[in-house]
């Protein structure tokens, strides 16, 4: 374990040097995670508008797009960087185009040490009535075809597997050493230093492939000509201190003297240590670079990776440390132990292995910020059930493909589902942290990604009427979800008074989804759903969606669900029962994609042209079938997502277009950014905040500015009005943000504490802060509006155009007003049956002329 | 005497005043407002016009899900 950082990183930088890699994603100079989550953090706060802006029944991701105008504006500049760019990343993939560091391909070993490696390599051959284990025993690390592990074509003579011997050796190092986990390098670096990498008899001293470790790490940081001045640097203090003429035959290791010797031996050649460290094989699936989810996790459990195992086979205990204590692990373990009996293994083989989890985690991002269209870049990573204080380390998180985000991912998500659900049955694992060969089995925990990619994977709608609440279909109804008058005093009384008083209202939904409440089926069905046919078999529809109904409640979507819907579309529409809008608005108020439907559409119409019948998978999504992707919560909501970058940046939003309105924004940036700088200065891990306006923010900066929100904005508003003339208005927005405010404080701490209160408790919070932000929208008027692209073309054009200009100003004005007062301004009016247009618009200019709010509000 | 808009979305409001306002329309305001709760093109027109501060796909999704999220899969920080 103790150089297993070091290794990772080793075989990190290998895997992201392979050429395959290179070929397949493309030129990919360098990835920065740090600058990648900067700017992915600041992007989302400068597009969040456009995000919201594109809630139509539109699904396609507008998320990762600047605005327009941004692109022409810095179109030069743009297409600067995008030459520089192209120029340093072809330079990049030049060096690597010829460098291969797949261990499997064939060297120039063949010929040069045809007796000597067949005399090296007998010793492995020798060993099996030792105690322990023997070079075989570890043959579950050797992936190559046969004709790879062949020297020639046809040929008997096998090259030796280089993943299999550096943990065989490793083992038995720790066998005599047990606190050694370095044979395996040692043996590396005597096989590049003797320059055959198939002589397994020996491995360097300890001592010895240190020094080589060190300066392979150094190495790995240089460039081509600094790597030549180390080496010159350490040939220089031979001489000065004249031990190059010095005769030292207890020193085995050549070390480079010259820069063809590191690449000989550290960096390319065939026997190099680069070229030989083990590392997962390289395969392509869709124009996606990929690595097998199993070598990943031998090879991780080989460095000695100490995996948090739900069930641990060597003590035959349960664990219940972190996530291992959770339901969704109980079930995961009756899962394994299922797929286990059904491979019908005997009960002492299943005690016999550890259970893990994994979860995946995939997400495009940005390796350039200015070419977002072309240079996003799809990555799925895994992490393996990781110790609970070394979760954040990246030591048990993997990368298991990457490619462009354009591509479609689809192939990539189902070849790691079916390669995880053939890991519940179990297999054989070295165990680099106790030198032990034992078995393991993991199963999918979760799979993390935020709402669009989620929504990609499982094929479900965008941000658009009916997918925007993850998991359901549902059209959400503004009036009807919040908590009513009545519900709202209820649940302030029931969380100050510690009570569980609830009843049935039939006046609101009070901030719950239920499929099962008849009196939630109150949307309307789009026109063109399809109506109810003589003869119509109810059974082929799920339910909550049958055709002919006329309103529409939530439904939660499960596989069954989804798949249900497809197949009676499809029926319908291949027997031409519904036409194309039907067939369209039924899917879409079952939540499914709109490229699926197209999908569908298509089939149907050419099966039924063709008069032929297509089974259900080539028209239904895989994952749909491979698990219930939509159950136990396998695409959970993060919190990261969620919160740091979702809620918390739109209350940010909503307080700040309020004191904005009221020109405090400044004042208030001014009042909050020595106290944030006060704050920072103290270098607290947990309260990394940044400084005001927001941009550039990751998510543990949102998070740090939570723990100071209620501070910030309460002290604000306490010495400031809000107004320079105090109204009952003014007064009332601030009380309503108070209350909002502290029910979001309260909210994110029941949320994210680390032993979270009762679940009651965690819904009565989360309705209050729904309630109060409700309230304050309802009572100070349009919060967070956005601009539609629509408006924004309005407002540029009316630039300079009087009349146009005095519009928008009048749309201005109107949306800033809350309904109380837009329905005092009818009401003030109706006399004349808004026959007073002239009156009301004269009204208006003179309001909109003074600049302050009409005498009406006050 | 029931006052006219009472009932009515502060974005149908709006909108009849744009068009009071900017367009000279007067046709718009004459049609009484009030529509039957479940009638379909009053419902239509209260789906299209989704503006409230929580009516986020965030705000949405964890208030239909993260409770028995919470209750199944543990503790948020587990997941992060």
């Amino acid at each position: 374990m103790k150089h297993l950082k070091q290794k990772h990183n080793i075989a990190a930088q290998k895997r992201q040097k392979t050429s395959e890699v290179s070929e397949v994603i493309g030129d990919i100079p360098d990835i920065n995670t740090d600058c990648i989550f900067d700017c992915r953090a600041s992007q989302q706060s400068c597009n969040s508008d456009l995000l919201n802006e594109s809630e139509g029944e539109d699904d396609r991701d507008d998320s990762n797009l600047l605005e327009e105008s941004f692109v022409n504006m810095h179109i030069q500049f743009v297409e600067n960087e995008n030459k520089k760019e192209d120029e340093e990343a072809n330079a990049y993939v030049n060096k690597f185009m010829d460098t291969d560091l797949d261990p499997n391909t064939p060297g120039d070993e063949g010929d040069m040490y045809d007796d000597l490696t067949q005399r090296d390599q007998d010793h492995l051959n020798h060993n099996t009535n030792e105690v322990g284990y023997s070079y075989n025993d570890f043959l579950f690390f050797d992936k190559r075809t046969e004709e790879e592990k062949c020297f020639r074509k046809g040929g008997s003579r096998k090259r030796v597997s280089q993943n299999q011997i550096y943990f065989f050796q490793k083992y038995q190092k720790k066998r005599r050493k047990p606190d050694d986990g370095s044979g395996g390098f040692d043996g590396l670096v005597h096989r590049a230093n003797i320059r055959n990498r198939e002589d397994t008899s020996k491995t360097t001293r300890t001592l010895e492939s240190e020094q080589v470790l060190l300066m392979l790490k150094m190495m790995l940081k240089m460039s081509g000509d600094d790597r030549g001045d180390l080496v010159q640097y350490h040939n220089n203090f031979m001489k000065i201190y004249k031990v190059d003429s010095t005769s030292h035959h207890d020193v085995e290791t050549r070390f480079p003297s010259d820069i063809n010797d590191v690449r000989t031996m550290i960096m390319d050649g065939a026997h190099s240590i680069m070229k030989n460290f083990p590392v997962q094989r390289v395969f392509n699936i869709g124009n996606h670079a990929c690595v097998s989810l199993l070598e990943t996790i031998l090879l991780a459990a080989g460095h000695g990776a100490k995996f948090n195992f739900a069930y641990d086979a060597r003590t035959g205990t349960r664990n219940y440390d972190g996530l291992n204590g959770t339901e969704a692990v109980e079930d995961l373990m009756k899962d394994v132990i299922k797929a286990m009996k059904e491979e019908n293994l005997d009960d002492e083989t299943i005690l016999k292995t550890n259970i893990g989890w994994i979860y995946f985690w995939s997400d495009s991002f940005l390796r350039c910020f200015i070419k977002q269209k072309e240079n996003s870049v799809w990555v799925l990573t895994v992490t393996i059930c990781p110790p609970e204080n070394e979760k954040s380390t990246g030591n048990y998180t993997h990368v298991l493909a990457m490619g462009k985000s354009g591509e479609d991912h689809t192939p990539v998500v189902e070849h790691f589902l079916r390669e995880y659900q053939e890991l519940m049955k179990g297999f054989k694992c070295y165990f680099g942290e106790t030198n032990e060969i034992g078995r393991m089995a993991v199963s999918m925990l979760t799979w993390n990604a935020d709402r669009p990619e989620r929504q990609g994977l499982v094929d479900t709608r965008k941000e658009g009427h009916t997918g925007k609440v993850s998991n359901w279909a549902v059209k959400v109804s503004e009036n009807e979800l919040p908590a009513c008058d009545k519900c709202y005093n209820a649940l302030v009384r029931n969380i100050i008074e510690g009570t569980d008083r609830s009843y049935t209202c039939t006046a609101c939904f009070n901030w719950t989804l239920d499929q099962e409440a008849a009196n939630q089926e109150i949307i309307p069905v789009d026109k063109d759903y399809p109506t109810r046919k003589e003869n119509q078999n109810d059974a082929d529809e799920p339910d909550g969606r049958k055709p002919g109904q006329t309103l529409l409640g939530p439904v939660k979507l499960t596989s069954e669900f989804m798949m249900k819907a497809l197949n009676s579309a499809y029926n319908a529409r291949r027997n031409n029962a519904w036409s194309k809008a039907n067939l369209e608005a039924y899917l879409k108020s079952c939540n499914v994609k709109g490229s699926r439907i197209s999908h569908i559409e298509r089939i149907a119409v050419e099966d039924c042209i063709n008069g032929r019948i297509s089974e259900p998978k080539e028209y239904q999504p895989e994952i749909w079938s491979l698990l219930d992707c939509f159950a136990r919560f396998r695409l959970p909501d993060l919190p990261m997502h969620g919160l740091a970058h979702g809620i918390i940046p739109d209350v940010m939003d909503i307080l700040h277009t309020i004191l904005s309105h009221h020109k405090k924004f400044t004042a208030f940036v001014a009042f909050a950014n020595p106290i944030l700088h006060d704050v920072a200065s103290f270098r607290l891990d947990y309260v990394k905040v940044k400084s005001l306006p927001k941009a550039a923010w990751v998510g543990e900066n949102s998070m740090a500015y939570m723990r100071v929100f209620s501070y910030l904005y309460g002290m604000f508003l306490s010495n400031n009005p809000l107004c320079t003339e105090e109204n009952e208005t003014t007064r009332e927005t601030v009380l309503n943000i108070r209350c909002m405010l502290n029910a979001f404080q309260a909210l994110i701490s029941v949320l994210m504490s680390r032993n979270p209160p009762e679940i009651k408790l965690i819904d009565n919070h989360l309705k209050l802060f729904l309630s109060s932000a409700h309230y304050l929208h309802k009572r100070y008027g349009s919060l967070g509006k956005i601009k539609t692209k629509t408006q924004n073309k309005e407002s540029t054009s009316g630039v300079g155009q009087g009349g146009q200009q005095t519009n928008t100003r009048t749309k201005d004005f109107i949306n800033q007003l809350n309904i109380d007062n837009l329905q005092i301004i009818c009401q003030e009016f109706r006399d004349d049956k808004l026959d007073g247009v002239k009156p009301l618009r004269a009204f208006l200019k003179k309001s909109l002329s003074t600049n302050c709010r009409p005498s009406v509000f006050n | 005497m029931k006052f006219p808009y009472e009932g009515m979305l502060k974005a149908e409001i709006q909108t009849k005043l744009f068009k009071v306002i900017l367009e000279g329309s007067q046709t718009e305001v004459e049609v009484n407002p009030i529509a039957p709760e479940n009638e379909p093109d009053s419902q239509n027109k209260k789906s299209k016009s989704e503006n409230m501060c929580w009516n986020r796909g965030n705000w949405l999704s964890f208030m239909a899900n993260i409770v028995a999220q919470i209750d199944y899969l543990g503790a948020l920080h587990l997941l992060w």
